[in-house]
C-alpha cells in the first residue's frame, strides 16, 4: 500500500494549486448554458482514439475511467468499486460499479470494460492507450460485475493508469468498429454529459445526463466553441459570446491580474506543461557531451520564462515540481554560469559552426527559441532557427533529422512512464518514438528494468535517484520549468474550478460543479 | 450557340482540373511532414504515445507505403466513382467535410461580393464623373486605405466596436441563412464588411480609371450632344462599357474571396473551405486538401465561364467561341 500512499502525496500536492479566485460563490443554480471557447475543435469521434490535451478534456466529460484520484490526491474508486491485487502481482481483479448506465440507458458491466480494453490493445484501431497499456496480457469478465486485467509482469504503478481516461473509457460493447473507419457519433459513455451533436469548427454541444450515478452538472447544456487564435477567443469572451476562455494568453492574464480587465474571473492550471529542450544525441554536433553541458550553463532558465510566458513559469530542472515526492534535490543538472559555459565549449572543441534549433510556430515557441538563440550567442555558439509546423516537427524527430529541439512535457502519478520514455534505447534511431533524442546508456536501462517491477517504495526511489542522477550528468534533456495555464471567465459563471492539469473535469470540481448567475 | 460553347468549355475544364489535382498531389505529398504522427495524435506538447506497430499497421492501411503516382492513381480511381476518399484526421468522408463547409465560404463570398458591388460600382462612377474635387480624393483616399489596411487588424478592430464597445454584434461564429437568417445577417456582417472593404478598394480604383476612359470617347460625346440627360449617359452608356473589364476583375475577385479568405475565416472563426484548407496542410491530410483545391478549383473555373458569358450580354458584338 505504502506505493498508493506515494502516489496519493504527490497529487495532493498538485492539485491543491488550483483555487477559485472568490470563495464564497453563493447557492449553486441550477440549469442554463455554459460555453466555453476551446483551443482546438476534436477530430475523431473515437473515446479511445486521441485521448491526449484538449481532446482528452473533452472527453473526460463523456466518457469515465475505472479509477480516480480524490482531492487529496488518493486512488479512489470510480466505475470500479474495488479492487483486489494478486499475491504475484500479476492479477488484478476489480468490482465493477452496479448500476452505473451508458448515456443509451444499457448498464455498464464487465464485458464492456474488456471490449475497451482488447480494442486499446488492438495496433489496427490507432487508440492512444495501447502503450500506456503495453503491461497488460489481457483482460476478461468474470460475471456480468468482475473484470480481472492480467499483467505480463509485476507493475507497481499499474493502478496509477487507471486514473484517467488516457489509458481506456468505458463504452458499451461493439460500439465502436475496428480499424480505421468512419465513426459518425461518440458512443455512449458513463460521464455526467452525454454528446448532442458536433458542428466542425462552430460547436460540440453536451447536455446533462440525468441517469448519472455520480454528482450531476448543475448546467444543462455545455457547449465548447473552438477557437484557434487566443487573442479571438479572449475578445469572444469579453464581447460575452462564451462564458470561459481555455488556455488564455499569458498578456491577457497579466493584464487581469494587474486589474485593467474588470469582471474576468481566473483560474489556473499550474503544472499544465513542462518546457524543455531535448538534444540529438545520436549524431553530431550533440553526440558531444561537453557541448551539451556548455549550453546547459549557458541557458537562463528565468530569462526564457520571462520573455515567453510574462513570468509565470517557474524554473525547474525534473519532470516533477519542488516540493513533490518524486522531486530529487541536488542532482548534477549544470547551472547556468558563464565561465563554466565557455571552458566547457573550448573543450567540447566546437569550432563556430551553425547549429540548428527546430521549434513548432507559435509566439511563445519562436520567442523560446529567439531567446535561447541570444544567449548561446553569448559563449560563441551559432545557432539558426527552423520554424516548421507540427507534421514536419514531428517527422524531423522521428527520424532524428535535428540537433536540438524544444518540446513539451507532462508527468504522470508514477515515475515510470514519466521517465522511462525519455531513457528506454529507441530500436530503430531513423523511427524513433517516444525517445526522441537517441540517448542509450545500457546502465540506465538495467536500473528502469529493476525500477518498474520493484515493489519497494524506497529501494524504488533509490533506482530513479540513481537514474536521474546519471541522467542529469549525460544531459540528453534539458528541462526549463513548468508553464502555467489559464482559463478566464465572466463574472456570471461561478465555481470553475480546474486541477493542475487543466482539465475540464477534475474529481474536485470543474464545469460539473459550475453554475451560471442569471 | 451558346449550350456548344458552354459544352466545349466544359471539355476544356477537365485537362486544367486534372493538371491541378496532379499538381496539388505532388506539393503536398513533397513538403516535409508525416500525417501518421498527427492521425496519431503526437502533439509537441505531450509527446508520442504510440507503437511502432500501430504506425505500420496505419502506413499500411492508408496505402503510405506505395510510391507517390500509385496513391494518386488510387485517388483518380475513386474520385471517377464520385469518392474523396476518407480525411486522415477525421476519418470521415471529405465529401461530406467539403459539403458542410463549401456553403459557409458560397454565403460569405456572396455577401462580400454584394458589398463590393454596392460599394466599388458608386463610387468609382462618382469619383470619376467629379474628378479631381473632395468626392474624388475621398474616394480615392478610401482606395489606398482599404488596400493598405491588414484584413486581421481591421476585423479585430470592427470587433472590439461592435461586439465589445457597442454590444450589437456577435464577435465569432456561423449560422446558417435558411435555419436561422436573422443570426446570419448579424454573424456575417462583420466579415463581409472586413473582406468587401478591402477588395471593393481595388475595384473603386479600377471603375474609376475605366469610366474616366470611357467619358472621354466620342459616343459618351455624342450622347451628351444630343441632349441625353448625364444620368443616362453615365449609367446606361459610360458605366455598362465599363462594366466589361470591372467584369473580369470581379471574377478574378471572387475566386479571391473563395481562397483567399483564410484570415477572416479565422479571426471570425467562419467554418468556410479557407480554413478547412489551411488546416488539411498543417496536418498533411492530404485527402482534404486534394478535395478543398478541387472544389475551389471547380467554383472558380465555373465564374469564370459565368463571367465569358456576361461578357456577351454586355457587349453583343463579342462573339463566343
Amino acid at each position: 500500500m505504502a506505493r498508493y500512499i506515494m502516489i496519493a502525496l504527490t497529487w495532493a500536492l498538485l492539485i491543491n494549486f488550483s483555487i477559485p479566485w472568490e470563495s464564497a460563490w453563493g447557492e449553486p443554480k441550477r440549469g442554463g448554458t455554459l460555453t466555453m471557447a476551446i483551443r482546438k475543435d476534436i477530430r475523431v469521434l473515437n473515446p479511445l482514439v486521441r485521448t491526449s490535451s484538449t481532446d482528452a478534456s473533452i472527453r473526460g466529460l463523456m466518457f469515465e475511467s475505472l479509477l480516480t484520484l480524490d482531492e487529496k490526491g488518493k486512488i479512489q474508486p470510480n466505475l470500479a468499486e474495488s479492487w483486489k491485487i494478486s499475491p504475484d502481482g500479476k492479477v488484478y481483479t476489480f468490482k465493477i460499479r452496479k448500476g452505473v448506465k451508458f448515456h443509451n440507458g444499457q448498464e455498464m458491466t464487465a464485458e464492456d470494460l474488456k471490449f475497451a480494453i482488447d480494442y486499446t490493445l488492438n495496433p489496427k484501431n490507432s487508440a492512444y492507450g495501447i502503450r500506456i497499456l503495453s503491461s497488460v496480457k489481457g483482460a476478461e469478465a468474470d460475471g456480468k460485475y468482475t473484470l480481472k486485467i492480467r499483467l505480463k509482469n509485476p507493475n507497481p504503478a499499474f493502478l496509477s493508469f487507471l486514473i484517467n481516461i488516457r489509458a481506456f473509457s468505458a463504452i458499451p460493447k461493439g460500439s465502436v468498429p475496428e480499424g480505421v473507419r468512419k465513426i459518425t457519433n461518440f458512443p455512449p459513455g458513463t460521464g455526467p454529459f452525454k454528446f448532442v451533436k458536433w458542428q466542425p469548427k462552430q460547436r460540440i454541444v453536451l447536455e446533462r445526463f440525468d441517469g448519472y450515478w455520480g454528482h450531476k452538472p448543475y448546467v444543462d447544456r455545455f457547449v465548447m466553441r473552438p477557437i484557434k487564435n487566443a487573442t479571438v477567443r479572449f475578445t469572444a469572451l469579453r464581447a460575452g459570446d462564451v462564458d470561459i476562455v481555455e488556455r488564455t494568453s499569458y498578456e491577457w492574464v497579466s493584464q487581469v491580474q494587474k486589474g485593467r480587465l474588470k469582471g474576468i474571473g481566473i483560474a489556473q492550471a499550474l503544472y499544465a506543461n513542462l518546457r524543455g529542450i531535448t538534444f540529438n544525441v545520436a549524431g553530431p554536433p550533440f553526440n558531444n557531451k561537453k557541448l551539451r553541458r556548455a549550453v546547459g550553463h549557458a541557458v537562463n532558465k528565468e530569462e526564457i520564462l520571462s520573455a515567453a510566458f510574462f513570468g509565470f513559469g517557474k524554473v525547474d530542472d525534473q519532470k516533477y515540481p519542488k516540493g513533490h515526492t518524486w522531486h530529487f534535490e541536488g542532482l548534477p543538472y549544470p547551472e547556468y554560469n558563464l565561465d563554466k559555459a565557455k571552458a566547457l565549449l573550448k573543450e567540447s572543441g566546437y569550432k563556430g559552426e551553425s547549429i540548428e534549433l527546430i521549434t513548432a510556430p507559435g509566439d511563445v515557441q519562436e520567442i523560446m527559441a529567439t531567446v535561447l538563440q541570444a544567449q548561446l550567442k553569448r559563449i560563441g555558439i551559432k545557432v539558426h532557427l527552423a520554424i516548421m509546423d507540427v507534421a514536419a516537427y514531428n517527422e524531423r524527430e522521428r527520424k532524428g533529422q535535428f540537433a536540438f529541439r524544444f518540446r513539451g512535457g507532462d508527468f504522470r502519478a508514477d515515475p515510470y512512464p514519466t521517465y522511462s520514455r525519455h531513457l528506454i534505447c529507441e530500436a530503430d534511431l531513423k523511427r524513433r518514438i517516444a525517445n526522441v533524442s537517441g540517448y542509450c546508456n545500457q546502465e540506465i536501462q538495467k536500473l528502469l528494468k529493476k525500477a518498474e517491477s520493484e515493489l519497494n517504495t524506497d529501494k524504488r526511489r533509490e533506482l530513479f535517484h540513481q537514474i536521474l542522477t546519471q541522467m542529469a550528468e549525460d544531459l540528453p534533456l534539458l528541462w526549463i520549468g513548468f508553464i502555467p495555464r489559464f482559463f478566464t471567465y465572466n463574472k456570471n459563471v461561478k465555481n470553475f474550478t480546474t486541477d493542475a492539469d487543466g482539465r475540464f473535469r477534475w474529481s474536485g470540481g470543474g464545469v460539473t460543479h459550475t453554475w451560471l448567475e442569471k | 450557340m451558346l449550350g456548344r460553347y458552354i459544352i466545349q468549355r466544359l471539355l476544356h475544364l477537365i485537362p486544367v482540373l486534372l493538371m491541378v489535382t496532379i499538381i496539388v498531389f505532388l506539393i503536398v505529398h513533397i513538403i516535409p511532414g508525416d500525417p501518421i504522427l498527427v492521425m496519431l495524435g503526437v502533439d509537441p506538447e505531450v509527446g508520442a504515445t504510440y507503437t511502432e506497430e500501430q504506425y505500420q499497421e496505419l502506413q499500411k492501411m492508408l496505402g503510405f507505403d506505395k510510391p507517390v503516382y500509385v496513391q494518386y492513381f488510387r485517388w483518380l480511381m475513386r474520385l471517377l466513382d464520385g469518392d474523396l476518399g476518407l480525411s486522415l484526421q477525421s476519418r470521415r468522408p471529405v465529401m461530406d467535410i467539403l459539403l458542410e463547409r463549401y456553403p459557409a465560404t458560397i454565403y460569405l463570398a456572396f455577401m462580400a461580393f454584394i458589398t463590393v458591388i454596392l460599394i466599388a460600382l458608386p463610387a468609382g462612377t462618382i469619383a470619376a464623373v467629379r474628378q479631381n474635387t473632395i468626392v474624388d480624393y475621398t474616394a480615392m483616399g478610401y482606395a489606398m486605405w482599404g488596400v493598405a489596411i491588414p484584413n486581421f487588424w481591421l476585423g479585430l478592430m470592427l470587433i472590439l466596436l461592435f461586439s465589445l464597445k457597442l454590444g450589437i454584434l456577435p464577435s465569432i461564429g456561423y449560422e446558417s441563412p435558411f435555419e436561422y437568417p436573422f443570426k446570419f445577417l448579424q454573424h456575417v456582417f462583420l466579415p463581409c464588411i472586413v473582406l468587401g472593404t478591402s477588395m471593393a478598394a481595388s475595384v473603386t480604383r479600377y471603375m474609376r480609371a475605366e469610366m474616366l476612359e470611357q467619358l472621354h470617347q466620342d459616343y459618351v460625346r455624342t450622347a451628351r450632344a444630343k441632349g441625353l440627360p448625364p444620368r443616362m449617359v453615365i449609367v446606361k452608356h459610360a458605366a455598362k462599357n465599363s462594366m466589361i473589364s470591372i467584369v473580369t476583375i470581379l471574377g478574378l475577385d471572387i475566386a479571391r474571396l473563395l481562397g483567399g479568405s483564410t484570415i477572416v475565416e479565422t479571426v471570425f472563426t467562419w467554418p468556410g473551405v479557407a480554413s478547412l484548407l489551411l488546416e488539411g496542410i498543417y496536418a498533411r491530410d492530404y485527402p482534404i486538401v486534394q478535395g478543398a483545391v478541387l472544389i475551389i478549383a471547380l467554383t472558380y473555373v465555373a465564374i469564370n465561364l459565368f463571367v465569358d458569358i456576361t461578357y456577351k450580354w454586355l457587349d453583343p458584338r463579342i462573339k463566343l467561341e
